[in-house]
């Protein structure tokens, strides 16, 4: 009884099973799909919405396109040992893994290794729990290009000429290894990357706020999260205005849903505001740092190679080996 | 000086396409081959006159004219006349001319309203990588211009009685399978290098999200060729449609989406 129900599952699973190996096996099933991916895709780009290109239903999307590629490829691996001309069906079979490993490659990606982007500062540690190091950025050195050079191009995006982030990473307390990273020449270590941002680049800046009594207090501005300093009754924030020539900070407050300029300081001349006196004290760089660790760019990188091997296999066979009757007939 | 003579240059270049296009369109109506020759010839004089240009710039920049907007379009506009002068070498393949030229044409005269300044190369820029994924999504999109053209001559002879418009199908067939591999190269180069430079492979930018859907028509196309037997007429609505892609994605993009390429642009 027991062995006749289990005979009935079995049977059904596997007719279930070829029905949907049918269905995602056939061209009818994957042009469709490749025609709404690419409409889709269309749209997401038209209409931009934050993270389309993540939800769930997109990547669900990507993934019946990748189970459609592989029992294609599966379908065509017996034409493989009984065709004629049989070279260029393994260029199309190398191509479609190549882009099945690509596919499981960006999916293990999302699940596997990790991402921080965090600010380092200029003779200063950057911690990161679960890090087996510490970071220290020595110093940064930057050369900006001529103004001339530059001045058709907005000033957001404007590389540096130069721009080297000299780290020493420390283990226990001890520095450990020592690197100069800049953008587009990472360092990698123990498989951890670190890169700097060419965009994420910056100062930050001590206010010093002295009170009418003499007593004085060091506030530390950070462009990412910049600071609201009561003087007197007064909230102001501080904006740098920093460069090789003119180091000095803006003090604006809000008036009318306005910021308002109340004046300028700098380490050599100070603004008195409400009977206090305020004036610039130690200025540092910063930079953004890309921290990540990413076990599947080998896989990325195999699926790469498989793919274009596979196609240029597929063309020189195909014309080389082309004769009536050989072409291929899928699905 | 050199601006000025590049200037020349670049007007020299522009008026011969113009004339060589004429010239070749009347010896196309005419059915006269040696007018369609005289065409080849000015069509030559002026490509030799548009790779003087390049390497003027090139002298004048001192790094490789792969870097604006306006060395990017003329850099592609001479791949695509420099690869319908090799097709014209066999003269049955001449007919091309008459619906690729003016894919060239309009690339020159888009080029023509582009700032034409020298730009330093930034330094993130300095990557042979980078120079490799340009060169290789313009050879794609250079080789899609064939197969463009190819299905238009195709459309046109099939309506006509008495001609044999297979070879222009076929010839769609082939350079849209190197279209395809160099698209793929420009691809795979393009994520590597912002993988270096930004630390992340894929951003879903504009214009990498284009470039994936004209990734995805071409390979709509190749397998409704392969494995869909479709010939002829549906394949070349097909590659019509993949051509305004590439238009799309390479122009439209830069004017209608934000994106994070470009960054040198102006």
């Amino acid at each position: 009884m027991i062995s006749a129900e289990r005979k009935t599952i079995s049977r059904f699973l596997i007719s279930a099973f070829k029905r949907v190996f049918g269905f995602f096996s056939s061209l009818k099933t994957a042009i469709p799909l490749l025609v709404i991916t690419i409409v889709v895709t269309i749209g997401g780009s038209l209409l931009p919405q934050p993270d389309l290109f993540k939800s769930w239903w997109y990547l669900g999307l990507l993934g019946l396109n990748g189970i459609s590629l592989l029992f294609i490829t599966i379908l065509h691996i017996p034409m493989i040992l009984e065709r004629k001309g049989r070279n260029a069906l393994i260029g199309v079979v190398v191509t479609h893994l190549g882009i099945l490993i690509l596919i499981i490659g960006a999916i293990y990606g999302g699940m596997s290794g990790f991402r921080y982007k965090v600010k380092a500062i200029e003779d200063e540690m950057t911690v990161i729990p679960g890090l087996p190091f510490v970071i220290h950025l020595d110093k940064l050195v930057v050369e900006e290009y001529p103004a001339e050079d530059v001045a058709h191009l907005n000033a957001e995006i404007v590389p540096k000429k130069r721009q080297e982030s000299h780290l020493t990473l420390l283990k226990n307390g001890e520095p450990w290894f020592k690197a100069v990273v800049a953008p587009g020449v990472p360092a990698k270590i123990d498989g951890i990357t670190m890169l700097p941002s060419f965009k994420d680049i910056g100062w930050i800046f001590e206010v010093i706020v002295t009170d009418p009594l003499g007593k004085t207090k060091v506030v530390q501005v950070k462009p990412w999260t910049p600071p609201i300093i009561e003087i007197g009754q007064t909230p102001v924030m501080a904006h740098s205005v920093m460069g090789e020539v003119d180091m000095t900070a803006r003090i604006m407050t809000l008036q009318d849903n306005q910021m308002v300029i109340l004046g300028v300081i700098s380490q050599q001349e100070a603004l008195e505001l409400n009977d206090h006196s305020l004036s610039l004290g130690q200025v540092k760089r910063y930079t953004a740092l890309a921290i990540y660790n990413r076990p599947h760019a080998p896989i990325l990188v195999l699926g790469c190679l498989a793919m274009l091997f596979g196609l240029v296999w597929h063309f020189y066979f195909r014309h080389r080996d082309r004769k009536p009757g050989n072409r291929l007939k899928a699905g | 000086m050199y601006e000025n003579l590049e200037l020349l240059l670049f007007s020299a270049t522009l008026l011969l396409y113009v004339i060589a296009w004429g010239w070749h369109l009347r010896g196309w109506q005419l059915g006269s081959d040696r007018q369609t020759q005289v065409a080849i010839w000015i069509l030559w004089f002026g490509w030799v006159l548009h790779l003087l240009m390049m390497g003027l710039r090139w002298y004048q920049a001192g790094h490789i004219p792969l870097i604006t907007p306006f060395e990017f379009v003329t850099f592609f506009a001479m791949l695509v006349i420099g690869v319908f002068l090799l097709f014209s070498l066999n003269e049955k393949n001449r007919m091309l001319g008459v619906f690729l030229l003016p894919v060239g044409l309009f690339l020159m005269f888009y080029a023509a309203l582009l700032p034409r300044h020298v730009q330093p190369e930034f330094v993130i820029f300095n990557s042979l990588l980078l120079k490799f994924h340009v060169l290789t999504t313009l050879l794609g999109y250079a080789a899609w211009s064939i197969t463009f053209a190819a299905s238009v001559s195709y459309l046109y002879l099939e309506r006509k009685k008495n001609t044999s418009p297979g070879l222009f199908d076929r010839m769609a067939y082939r350079a849209a399978f190197f279209a395809f591999c160099f698209l793929t190269l420009g691809i795979i180069t393009g994520a590597l290098w912002g993988d270096r430079v930004f630390g992340q492979l894929w951003f879903w930018d504009p214009k990498e999200t284009w470039s994936f859907i004209t990734w995805l028509i071409f390979l709509a196309y190749l397998h409704a060729r392969y494995t869909l037997d479709w010939k002829g007429h549906r394949a070349a609505i097909l590659a019509i449609i993949g051509f305004l892609a590439v238009i799309f994605t390479y122009i439209g993009v830069d004017f209608l989406l934000p994106q994070i390429h470009g960054t040198q642009s102006s």
